[in-house]
């Protein structure tokens, strides 16, 4: 697929989506295999730092904490790359809503069930519950009592083929439940639930390599990136610092839009997507080994 | 724009936060640490002046204390003797599950101490958690034994490293 691409003077516009459908999914898998716990060990570093601050100990730069500040400032300066392309869990969910695609296909199903869209607005504030609970947890000393309880423990369990999976019912129900959403909701987890996400959705993502649109340029009515956007998102209008934090950087609205209109704040990126996006993923995987994942 | 500057303020309040929490707790650990030395070092002056009390005590009672005392010594020699040796020196491997797979250690003992403890392979643990959870060997050298709490957070390998020690001090104990 790659090879060919670089014969191709001019690779058509289904092409080149296909050509960064792909390469999106073989970067997934390579983070899926070398890092699967990135997402685990960051989290980590927010319940450590609370955990120290309810019994009044200090919060030293633990491999957690490093892990959790390489990624904050990761996604600060690239945006939520990681979630797009190298989260463990994400990934499954991707796998997964591309299999229920792949199932209505064949059904014959033209358009396959969708929660309804004000709906996952809402639900979308739950993850901020989340975090405030298990922040909440943490500080009190409570957390060590929920060990069997977090789906995220099973699904890592799992990853690593360990099975002794008894202590862990609840979780294991949880995740299972997890699963279903993602399966019918592209991205349900991580728009609902991420306790991760929801961190991230709070840093100030700067305008550079986030997605913005030249709406003056958009045909009337047209709305096929909000469509396409796993996250439901209108992209602001580019020269702006309202850059959301919850655009996974998926990119899939780059190649959506008709008129081409969707790119991110710094101009040179346009047309070198490909390239740009294996640069944030070798930075990412270098960042991470620093850090000590 | 608004909100951008708020997301900041908000991130640096924080990270400030945090640093000044931990700022606070080591100005107070010094403070603790000054008193903690201050109390030590008023009770071996304490101490000195008892001995050197006890000392020209002895000096004038000399001869009524020789003979006593030699008895005393003998009776000390006899009981370190008598004393058992907790273990048998040397190296020994214990392993356990930890988070992915196997974790081997090795326990290095002396007669009575556990003198070391090294993680031998741990292939399957996450770097981040094994680097957290090795905090355990300090604790179980410092207890001498490996009934220690394991490291929250990192529960699952601190956890086999704490059962592998256990079955290398097994196969060390007298």
């Amino acid at each position: 697929m790659k090879k060919e691409k670089f014969d191709w003077k001019n690779p058509s516009k289904k092409q080149w989506k296909q050509i960064h459908a792909w390469t999106r999914t073989i970067i997934q898998i390579f983070f899926f295999v070398m890092m699967p716990s990135i997402f685990t060990t960051a989290f980590s570093g927010v319940k450590y730092i609370f955990t120290r601050i309810g019994t009044g100990e200090a919060v030293s730069m633990t491999a957690f904490v490093t892990a959790l500040a390489a990624i904050c400032l990761y996604t600060i300066v690239f945006g939520r790359f990681f979630c797009g392309f190298a989260c463990a869990f994400g990934s499954v969910g991707d796998w997964l809503h591309a299999l229920y695609l792949w199932i209505n296909k064949k059904a014959g199903k033209k358009k396959p069930w969708k929660p309804d869209r004000q709906l996952m607005k809402w639900l979308s504030y739950v993850k901020y519950a989340v975090l405030a609970l298990i922040v909440i947890l943490c500080f009190t000393g409570f957390y060590g009592k929920t060990s069997g309880w977090s789906p995220w423990d099973v699904f890592s369990m799992l990853r690593s083929g360990n099975l002794r999976l008894a202590a862990y019912i609840p979780g294991l129900i949880l995740l299972i439940l997890i699963f279903a959403g993602m399966f019918v909701e592209e991205r349900f987890f991580c728009k609902v639930l991420c306790p991760m996400g929801a961190v991230f959705s709070l840093l100030p993502i700067l305008p550079l390599y986030a997605l913005f649109r030249d709406r003056q340029n958009c045909l009337k009515g047209c709305s096929a990136c909000t469509r396409m956007c796993p996250a439901d998102l209108e992209l602001p209008e580019r020269g702006s610092f309202h850059a959301s934090g919850d655009c996974f950087q998926c990119q899939k609205c780059i190649d959506t839009c008709p008129k081409g209109n969707v790119r991110c704040g710094v101009k040179e990126v346009k047309g070198n997507e490909l390239l740009f996006t294996l640069i944030r993923a070798i930075i990412l995987f270098a960042l991470m080994k620093l850090a000590g994942v | 724009m608004k909100q951008f500057l708020m997301k900041w303020v908000n991130v640096i309040l924080i990270v400030g936060l945090i640093a000044g929490y931990n700022l606070i707790l080591s100005s107070r650990a010094q403070a603790e640490e000054v008193l903690r030395l201050q109390a030590e070092l008023d009770s071996a002056n304490l101490k000195l002046e008892n001995v050197i009390e006890e000392n020209e005590w002895l000096k004038e009672n000399a001869a009524l204390f020789a003979a006593a005392s030699t008895s005393a010594r003998k009776d000390e020699d006899t009981e370190e003797n008598q004393e058992d040796t907790l273990y048998t020196a040397g190296t020994y491997t214990g392993e356990a599950q930890g988070f992915g797979g196997l974790v081997k250690v090795a326990v290095t003992v002396s007669d009575r101490e556990i003198t070391d403890i090294t993680i031998q392979s741990a292939d399957n643990e996450d770097t981040a958690y094994l680097t957290m959870a090795v905090d355990i060997i300090p604790a179980i050298l410092s207890a001498q034994s490996a009934d220690v709490d394991t490291i929250s957070g990192a529960t699952f390998s601190s956890t086999g490293i704490k059962h592998a020690v256990q079955q290398a001090l097994e196969k060390a104990v007298n």
